[in-house]
């Protein structure tokens, strides 16, 4: 900075925060917060980025002890997870190795003396969990957005009694039920079904959406659905154009959670499910394959497994991350 | 431009009245305003005359036309509210122009009624921000133009202005009383402001506890109050009510006191009362008028200073206090013992029991 002469016309003071100007103690405090985050952020990603490199390892790199850091990267991990291999013998390896028409796919299964019989059904599994989840919790935000707005909006003959009921079908853990549900289910012909896993977690996540829509709903003044009321407009159009709009964050906060627990559901798809139906949860912990644990496979289905929820999380981001009303009642 | 009848109109909450059985009418164009303390049924009232709250018996009749049981839609009638009600997920423009999509109105004449009222309301360059970002007068003035753009055959005002400061308050009180003028659409006004009642009331409705007090212009119910909830509530302070006992045109008052009832209030007491009884005088603090020869005497218990006048706080018996408006040029330190008159005109009678007032044939 050169030294001002006296002389000189004072130039007007720019009042904009100067990174030198900063008091060390502010600095510090920021530094500190900084790493904290950094830190918080390196313990949440480590499974997955774990999970990840898994993913890209050959088998002995993904048992390695002490853990490989630095590697050769594979796709081995996901041809086993999308492929029905077969072990070969050392004959049938050397007159394979002789053919010409073998694509990298099967080379790399071959490296590991085995042939590709067919594709696996990971993507099939992978295809029930997103018709599953996906429809299920479309079902489960819309019908309790509309019983939400019921139980805010109207004065129900025993509301309280309902609302209670509703959530008692959380109250005993799931495991206790899937018994007479397999039994109900084969005896109604729904087993293994898509109807009847998203009529499952459609009830189950019903009584999760009802209670966490209604505090949404509950927020909004209802004065802003009289405005519209007396403003020419019927409920059904006030709902649409005023609560509805003014629910997005609750929508969205729902939807994500509902979501999760449909995609994650492990206990009654395995019960309920079998080849059809089967979901992705259930499905994975079978690739563990003939002749030791495929840790590559296994975490490249996880991989492939966490992206869809991913993407919906991604997709709401803006919704979760704003305020319930974006512009209080008064100011 | 309407006239609105309650004939018979309650509500009732479970066993609660929140209105007991109310006949109203309110006139083309008049500017009405419902008074009351928190919690007499001023809110519902105008629910139940906007349809957003279920009448539980009675009638509602609009330019004749019973709309008891009309969706609020159906009435054409609008609705201001306290804390403004704006949608918070749109523009002061899109929130103005809502009234008008709900009828159907094209483009054009959406824009152009979204035009004029902004003009008149002095909105123009606000109309592209959420209410968020508005004052709380700009909200207010959106909310009002909300209302004014359909020209609906009735304004509700449920306290328009209990959220503002106030400074603001006095002049949205203004410009509410000149936008009345201007179109001269039937209102009704509810506020717990017996001040602002009586500045922009054409007609008062006095309320408390579901019932209602009385209805007549700010004068009548300043003058005449017909209760004695309306004389205590109308007036900063409200009317000085001494119970006495009245006796051979004499009534006797704490104190020793002893006033006689001025000659035009003798028949018409004579006529409504008995011989002798408990009775309440009651006068404003205006009628006082502090002379020695006058027939009442009282100690000043304490003077406030109020620039063009001096309020007075008497007392009979060294109890209840009284107040009593005195000229900016007397001054009574504390302790005074004085004596005062009242002016017979201004001097109200009211019965101890019922809390009503007695008539007067002559005064007025
Ligand atoms: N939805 C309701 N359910 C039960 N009671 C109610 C309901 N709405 C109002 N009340 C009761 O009815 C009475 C009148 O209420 P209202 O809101 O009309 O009063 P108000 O005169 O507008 O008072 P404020 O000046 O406080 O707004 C109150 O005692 C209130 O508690
Ligand atoms: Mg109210």
């Amino acid at each position: 900075m050169a030294a001002q002469s006296p002389a000189a016309p004072r130039l007007p003071v720019n009042f904009s925060t100067r990174v030198d100007e900063v008091s060390s103690r502010a600095r510090l405090a920021r530094f500190i917060r900084v790493v904290v985050v950094i830190a918080v952020a390196i313990i949440m990603l480590i499974p997955v980025t774990w999970m990840t490199l898994t993913a890209f390892k050959s088998r002995p790199d993904a048992v390695a002890v002490p853990p490989k850091i630095f590697f050769q990267p594979t796709l081995e991990g996901f041809v086993s997870l999308l492929t029905d291999r077969r072990q070969l013998t050392t004959e049938q390896i050397a007159e394979e190795q002789k053919r010409t028409d073998l694509t990298w796919i099967d080379q790399l299964a071959l490296s590991r003396g085995q042939v590709i019989t067919g594709p696996s059904d990971y993507p099939q599994r992978l295809l029930n969990s997103i018709i599953v989840a996906g429809v299920s919790t479309v079902f489960s935000v819309g019908l309790g957005l509309l019983s939400a707005y019921s139980f805010s909006r109207f004065s129900i003959a025993g509301a309280g009694d309902l609302l209670f009921f509703i959530l008692s079908t959380r109250m005993l853990p799931p495991v206790v039920v899937t018994i007479p549900l397999f039994l109900m289910y084969r005896a109604l012909g729904i087993y293994d079904t898509h109807f009847g896993l998203i009529l499952l977690y459609t009830v189950f996540n019903l009584s999760f959406s009802v209670w966490l829509l209604k505090g949404f709903i509950d927020e909004i003044p209802r004065e802003y659905e009289e405005a519209a009321l007396v403003d020419g407009y019927t409920r059904l159009q006030a709902f649409r154009k005023i609560v509805l709009p003014q629910s997005l964050t609750g929508i969205a906060a729902t939807t994500v959670f509902c979501l999760i627990f449909a995609w994650n559901e492990y206990a009654f798809a395995l019960m309920l499910s079998a080849d059809r139906a089967r979901t992705a949860p259930p499905s994975i912990p079978s690739v563990l394959g003939t002749g030791g644990i495929e840790s590559a496979a296994i975490a490249a289905g996880s991989l492939g497994f966490l992206i869809p929820v991913v993407i919906v999380t991604f997709a709401l981001r803006k919704y979760l991350l704003r305020g319930v009303t974006f512009g209080a009642i008064r100011q | 431009m309407a006239t609105i009848e309650l004939q018979q109109v309650e509500k009732k909450f479970g066993e609660v009245y929140a209105v007991k059985p109310m006949d109203l009418t309110i006139r083309d164009g008049e500017f009405l305003v419902l008074l009351g303390p928190s919690g007499c049924g001023k809110t519902t009232t105008l629910r139940m005359i906007s349809g957003l709250e279920a009448v539980t018996a009675g009638r509602i009749l609009l330019n004749g036309r019973d709309v008891t049981w009309a969706h609020p839609s159906d009435r054409d009638i609008a609705f201001v509210f306290q804390f403004f009600a704006l949608y918070p997920h749109l523009s002061a423009r899109q929130n103005i122009a809502f009234p008008l999509q709900a009828q159907g109105e094209s483009r054009q004449t959406i824009d152009r009624r979204i035009k004029e009222v902004s003009q008149l309301l002095r909105i123009e360059h606000l109309l592209h921000l959420r209410p968020g970002a508005l004052s709380g007068g700009d909200q207010q003035r959106v909310a009002l133009a909300r209302a004014l753009v359909r020209r609906p055959a009735a304004f509700l005002m449920d306290e328009p202005l209990g959220a503002l400061d106030a400074e603001f308050r006095e002049s949205m009180r203004a410009e509410i009383k000149r936008l009345h003028l201007d179109q001269h659409a039937t209102s009704v006004y509810v506020t717990h402001d017996q001040i602002e009642a009586m500045a922009m009331g054409d007609r008062i409705v006095v309320m408390s506890s579901a019932v209602v007090q009385q209805v007549g212009t700010p004068a009548e119910v300043y003058h005449n109050p017909r209760s004695l909830f309306v004389a205590r509530f109308i007036g900063s302070p409200g009317m000085n009510l001494i119970p006495g006992d009245y006796a051979d045109g004499m009534v006797n008052l704490p104190g020793g006191n002893c006033y006689p009832v001025p000659p035009i209030w003798q028949r018409s007491l004579h006529n409504q009362m008995a011989r002798a009884g408990r009775i309440i005088l009651g006068f404003r603090p205006e009628a006082a008028q502090i002379s020695s020869d006058g027939p009442l005497h009282a100690e000043v218990y304490a003077a406030d200073l109020h620039g063009s006048y001096n309020m007075l706080h008497l007392s009979l018996d060294g109890k209840d206090i009284l107040h009593a408006r005195a000229s900016r040029q007397e001054h009574f330190p504390i302790g005074t013992k004085l004596r005062f008159d009242l002016h017979p005109e201004w001097v109200r009678f009211f019965n101890a029991d019922t809390e009503l007032a007695y008539d007067c044939e002559v005064a007025s």
